[in-house]
């Protein structure tokens, strides 16, 4: 959803997030719902300016947002106050799933399928009964013991077994009745330390605010992400908005507040190592994708909007192979690089401190400060061969070889470190042209308005140079390895005396254009599997739509009393729709649940769907269409005029995900890997799935372990930003937040005799910090499990550059990744707090 | 021991100004009392994008600079004579 | 989410300079001279952001203060002075039992929130105070310091009730917000008022903030925030002792202390006359004193 459309929400509840601190510009459309009297709620380990906006404040301990929202899932089903008229048709809790099936309920918190040897669930268990769903994640094929394909094939013979009568043992809402009891409001209170009442309060205000005449959002950012739960944690919040009717309808929605440095730009056309521009999956050698032939066969799913995969990822392999990309070798396909297993940060770090990733580059990123385990991220960089970093201000990871962690505290000396570093200035915003994609998918250009000051220079012009360079040495090597290089188009225009590539042109491929005219196409609907059309991100397809119209330069608002979608102003992927899956905002019949909440509908006479937003369904298919099951039907012609949810093989919103999510099909709360508790629900205390690297100086402690019995969680501040250096080094904002602190609930201070300002050190099995007790009521001890903890929190923005300086909070973290994402967790950890400081460093 | 720098100003404001240094970057400077110019001086070097030499002392923690002297260099006297 | 009908005027996103009247889009208020403008500042509206402050030295150019990690909450600006014209307090007062909160009131509660600034009196006593008259009016009745009379006296800075202006020890003048003097003049709106992202800082005409300040009163009343009220509009707390009113006033739900706000402040001039009259009584009763005890021994 749109951030503006938060304003004709009728409760908004912001969850792992802090919005008014870190998005505080988005937060201003959440106080113009409350001025239209929306409920606002504040979820979360401490009481902060977001929560100080709020109507309701519910306090729960870092680490158990399952539990909160779980209870809030088992609210719903029990006081039966789900949106029956939109949930029967448009979720699957009705289908029925494999006999085999065991939920967590049955097995100490493991679902069925749990391979103790490979440390990972197989799927088979988790089908639709008689089926099998592929993934709708970028990776669609998934681990399963009968054969992928072929029973992948049965999605387009028959309609899913469901039962509407929602009687069936095994269907959805069964299961779910019995995998979400134990989430009684007692003990949520019990696991997150949240009192009951208030816990209640939060359930009767989104079940109030929902329904045909009002809707809801939920709002979330790392809060949540950064968690061995997280992926799991975001699927909690999907399953309460989609038993609600809380999605593609005005006001609805969850907003994932994406940062601030178009870091959804950047996932889009990626820097995610497991996943081709714009969401398509990454051949990997573990996988069936020796050929392009294989590769498309278990990529492709039978039913739903992505069997079109074939002419993305085609019209990919002819935008970077241009010519080299013919029918005879597969497009080009060879050229690709395979992945050959997790080469996430966190791991290609450990591939560092092992000596095997010999050169890195950093780009506008300060992993020293911002990556957890710093230490052992130090010592990573100091067995580089080379590091190239990219930023607009001295940043500790360059400095790192000189005042980093490891010469403060003796451990190496700089003439001990060989690693060779560039320090490259960049370009900042201003003083480039480009685009910034924000968090609602808007993707915004902006033009250049000054220079750079001396060498300084975009990360485009380095990206395009560098590619040039490599090319130029890799046709005058002739060594095989060389091929793809060789291979690829890099024929981006310059201009100036700088020779600035032109990112229009960049902009342009990625809209996509015929082959080999180089007309622009209209929309990703022209796309081809033939090699006619080429195209770099599917999903952008529209922004360009011819030779001189740049979409994402227009700013035409609607009138005042216009639709507020707003589709004049720049451009929303895909095809400038603002809220996705929006067919739901409308009945089976194709009519708005209501007037208040109108958003798209079916016009009988005109024969297709219109309204305030780019409909996001196929716009001829008729609200009464039904695929007609004895022609096998693919595609989107296995998707009935019912099923809004277009890129879901089976078209419905899963409450219950089949395949794709490596830590199981419905949410668990576990706890994060180092807690001072047990697992108050399950005896499987942490994510059956979680990626644990042991390594020397990222060690992991055993559950209550009494030298570390705080809960200690992470936090930005509004006033510095990203990774610190940019507001850090800069004085106005630096003067703001001068010095790290840490906020300590007054019950623990009052028991170390600390006041505000002393120093007090923090330390973890990693290591040791100091910091200036700030001390506050702001955050307060829990009660869970019976058990006192306290909650600490500190912010890990700080480092030794700039004017605001601090000890980074980073030294205290371990490393450890989500299944599904790899994301380290920041929010949940454990510490021990005293008084003091840390000793000073030995003698280096 | 006070510092030299030598650039442009991009900007004053009442007895501050930015100044656009060699190096590109941009520095702030607050007028000392005892500098000799008066903030009404600074305009007609900005808008004349005169090259200048600001004498400087850093406050401590270095977070802003006070001008202690503004002088046009003798190499870019000529046309610029009447700025000062 | 209002968006103004003349928006649709700038279809591009490259202007050739300055929009004219830009502060009719951005704050529905075309600046003209001659009439009265200032700020409604709605506290229950403020997330602390500080973008109000950063917004104000960016476009004034002022050098930071960095008075250092001050301990109060998330205030590490402490005070108004030469340098720093626009100043976000923090208080904290998380109620309830086990210390949190349980109900809340709608908009800002628990922790205050206050972007505090200059207050462009009706009748100021810092510009009654200024022999050479560096202080003034504008056309616009807003209060500006003209840098290049101004000679330091001081005198401007006792007279002040809220402790706002202060010499700079760099330059020796004195120095304050200016509301933006520069940008009125240019018809666009202050640059915190723009900055601020939830409309708590509104910049307009005198009479419409008055108007929409009560409204805004008077609706926080009925959500049940009892303890709402203006403070610097004509009558309240604030605009008291001949100020007439605060061009920058504020809503605020607890008492002005809390907020490091005088509840009663007074021009200086109105102390003048008793001042003056006490003085010469009390010099008078010296003087009878010294004859009777001069003359008794002469």
């Amino acid at each position: 959803m749109s951030l503006w459309e938060l304003a004709n929400s009728d409760c908004i509840v912001v969850m792992g997030s802090n919005m008014a601190e870190n998005h505080p510009v988005g937060f201003r459309f959440v106080v113009q719902a409350k001025d239209r009297g929306a409920t606002i709620i504040h979820v979360d380990p401490r009481f902060t300016r977001t929560s100080a906006l709020a109507d309701i404040y519910a306090p729960i301990r870092s680490g158990s947002d399952i539990a909160f929202l779980n209870g809030i899932i088992r609210y719903i089903l029990v006081n039966n106050a789900w949106f029956r008229d939109f949930v029967l048709p448009y979720t699957n809790i009705a289908t029925i799933i494999d006999p085999r099936f065991a939920d967590t309920s049955e097995a100490e918190g493991l679902f069925s399928g749990w391979d103790e040897e490979t440390k990972s669930y197989k799927q088979d268990s988790w089908q639709y009964k008689g089926e099998l769903m592929p993934s709708p994640l970028a990776e669609h094929h998934v681990p399963t013991d009968m054969p992928f394909v072929t029973h992948a094939k049965r999605m387009s013979k028959q309609p899913h077994p469901e039962d509407r009568t929602l009687q069936h043992p095994n269907c959805v809402y069964q299961i779910m009745l019995r995998h979400f009891d134990r989430y009684t409001p007692e003990m949520v209170e019990a696991a997150t330390g949240c009192p009951q009442a208030t816990f209640l309060r939060v359930c009767e205000s989104l079940v109030r605010n929902s329904g045909r005449e009002r809707t809801g959002a939920f709002c979330y950012a790392v809060g949540w992400t950064h968690h061995s739960v997280g992926v799991q944690i975001i699927r909690a919040a999907s399953i309460i908005q989609g038993l609600l009717g809380n999605v593609g309808r005005r006001g609805a929605g969850i907003l994932a507040l994406r940062g601030h440095c178009s870091i959804q730009g950047s996932t889009d056309i990626p820097t995610l190592y497991d996943m081709l521009p714009t969401y398509l999956p990454q051949p990997s050698v573990d996988q069936p994708h020796r050929t392009l032939k294989d590769f498309l066969a278990v990529e492709t799913v039978p039913t739903g909007w992505w069997h079109n995969f074939p002419k993305y990822m085609v019209s990919l392999l002819r935008a970077w192979y241009g010519d080299a990309a013919t029918k005879s070798n597969e497009w080009g396909y060879g050229y690709l690089p395979k992945l050959t297993g997790d080469h996430s940060q966190q791991t290609t770090t450990l591939m560092m401190a092992d000596g095997v990733v010999k050169g890195l580059f950093v780009l506008g990123q300060n992993p020293v400060v911002g990556a957890v385990n710093t230490t052992v991220v130090q010592r990573g960089m100091a067995k580089l061969d080379w590091m190239v970093v990219r930023d607009f201000a001295m940043t500790e990871t360059a400095e790192f070889w000189k005042a980093g962690t490891l010469v403060r505290s003796g451990e190496m000396t700089p003439s001990d470190i060989g690693t060779e570093v560039f320090y490259l200035p960049s370009a900042m915003a201003a003083e480039k042209d480009g685009t910034l994609t924000n968090t609602n998918r808007l993707v915004q250009w902006h033009d250049k308005v000054c220079e750079a000051p001396g060498d300084s220079r975009s990360d485009l012009w380095f990206m395009y140079h560098l590619g040039r360079r490599l090319k130029e040495m890799a046709a005058k090597r002739n060594d095989e390895r060389d091929a793809a290089l060789r291979a690829l188009t890099w024929d981006y225009p310059v201009r100036g005396d700088e020779a600035e590539p032109d990112p229009e042109a960049v902009l342009r491929e990625i809209n996509g254009y015929t082959w080999p005219q180089r007309i622009q196409i209209g929309s990703y609907q022209e796309l081809k599997d033939d090699g006619s059309t080429a195209c770099g991100g599917w999903l952008y397809s529209g922004i360009f739509p011819s030779a001189d119209h740049n979409q994402s330069r227009a700013r035409i608002p609607d009138a005042p009393d216009g639709p507020q979608t707003h589709l004049g102003w720049a451009f929303a992927w895909p095809s400038n729709r603002r809220e996705l899956y929006n067919r739901a905002s409308a009945d089976p019949d194709g009519k708005p649940w209501s007037e208040r909440k109108r958003l798209v509908w079916w016009d009988e006479a005109e024969g297709k769907w219109k309204g305030d937003d780019v409909p996001d369904f196929v716009e001829t298919k008729r609200p009464d269409f039904r695929p007609d099951w004895s022609k096998s039907p693919s595609g989107m012609d296995a998707i009935s005029g019912t099923e809004p949810f277009i890129m879901i093989p089976d078209g419905k919103l899963s409450l219950f995900v089949p395949s794709g999510l490596p830590d199981g099909p419905l949410p668990a709360h576990y706890e994060p890997v180092e807690s001072p508790v047990r697992n108050p629900f399950y005896a499987q205390q942490d994510n059956p799935g979680l990626k644990r690297w042991p390594h020397p100086g990222n060690e992991y402690h055993e559950v209550g372990d009494p030298r570390f019995p705080h809960i200690l969680t992470t936090f930005r501040l509004t006033e510095l930003h990203c990774g610190g250096i940019a507001t850090r080094a800069m004085p106005h904002t630096a003067e703001l937040q001068p010095e790290l602190f840490v906020e300590i609930p007054r019950e623990l201070a009052e028991t170390l005799d600390v006041s505000t300002r002393d120093w007090v050190v923090l330390s973890t099995l990693r290591g040791e910090i100091e910091a200036r007790a700030m001390v506050t009521d702001r955050l307060r001890p829990f009660a869970v499990n019976g058990h006192r903890v306290f909650q600490i929190g500190i912010p890990w923005v700080f480092g030794w550059e700039g004017y605001a300086r601090g000890d980074s909070a980073n030294v205290l973290l371990s490393m450890s990744g989500d299944p599904s994402t790899s994301m380290h967790t920041t929010k949940a950890a454990t510490c021990n707090l005293r008084k003091g400081r840390t000793a000073p460093a030995a003698s280096a | 021991m006070s510092k030299i720098v030598r650039g442009r100003i991009l900007f004053a404001q009442e007895g501050r100004f930015m100044l656009r240094t060699e190096s590109g970057t941009g520095q702030l400077f607050v007028l000392s009392h005892d500098a000799g110019v008066e903030p009404q001086q600074l305009p007609p070097l900005q808008h004349a994008q005169a090259e200048v030499e600001v004498e400087f002392d850093e406050t401590p923690g270095g977070l802003s600079a006070v001008a202690r002297a503004i002088r046009v260099p003798d190499d870019d006297l000529a046309g610029k004579a009447e700025a000062v | 989410m209002q968006v103004h009908a003349r928006a649709r005027d700038y279809p591009q996103s490259q202007f050739g300079g300055v929009l004219p009247h830009e502060a009719e889009l951005t704050a529905g208020v075309r600046i003209q001279p001659g009439r009265s403008y200032g700020f409604f500042t709605d506290t229950t509206r403020c997330i602390g952001c500080k973008a109000c402050e950063v917004a104000c030295k960016e476009w004034n150019n002022l050098p930071a203060d960095n008075v250092g990690l001050t301990g109060m909450s998330y205030d590490n600006t402490g005070a108004l002075s030469a340098n720093t014209w626009r100043h976000v307090a923090f208080v904290e007062k998380i109620a309830g039992p086990g210390g949190g909160p349980a109900e809340m009131p709608p908009y800002q509660s628990q922790w205050l929130m206050m972007s505090d600034l200059c207050k462009h009196c009706h009748n100021p006593p810092c510009l009654e105070a200024c022999p050479t008259g560096a202080l003034f009016k504008t056309e616009f009745d807003t209060v500006v310091v003209q840098q290049d009379i101004c000679n330091g006296c001081g005198y401007c800075v006792p007279a002040c009730p809220f402790g706002v202006v202060e010499l700079s020890e760099t330059d020796g003048k004195a120095h304050k917000c200016t509301l933006c003097y520069d940008r009125l003049k240019g018809g666009l709106e202050p640059a915190c008022a723009k900055s601020c992202p939830t409309d708590s800082i509104q910049f307009g005409e005198i009479a419409d903030l008055q108007s929409r300040a009560a409204e805004r009163v008077e609706q926080l009343h009925g959500l049940g925030v009892a303890s709402a009220y203006l403070y610097g509009a004509p009558g309240s707390p604030g605009a008291t002792g001949d100020l007439g009113h605060l061009n920058a006033f504020f809503l605020l739900t607890d008492a002005p202390e809390v907020y490091n706000l005088p509840r009663a402040p007074t021009r200086a001039s109105n102390r003048v006359r008793p001042s003056l009259a006490t003085g010469l009584a009390t010099m008078a009763g010296f003087a009878l004193a010294a004859i009777a005890l001069l003359g008794r021994r002469a």
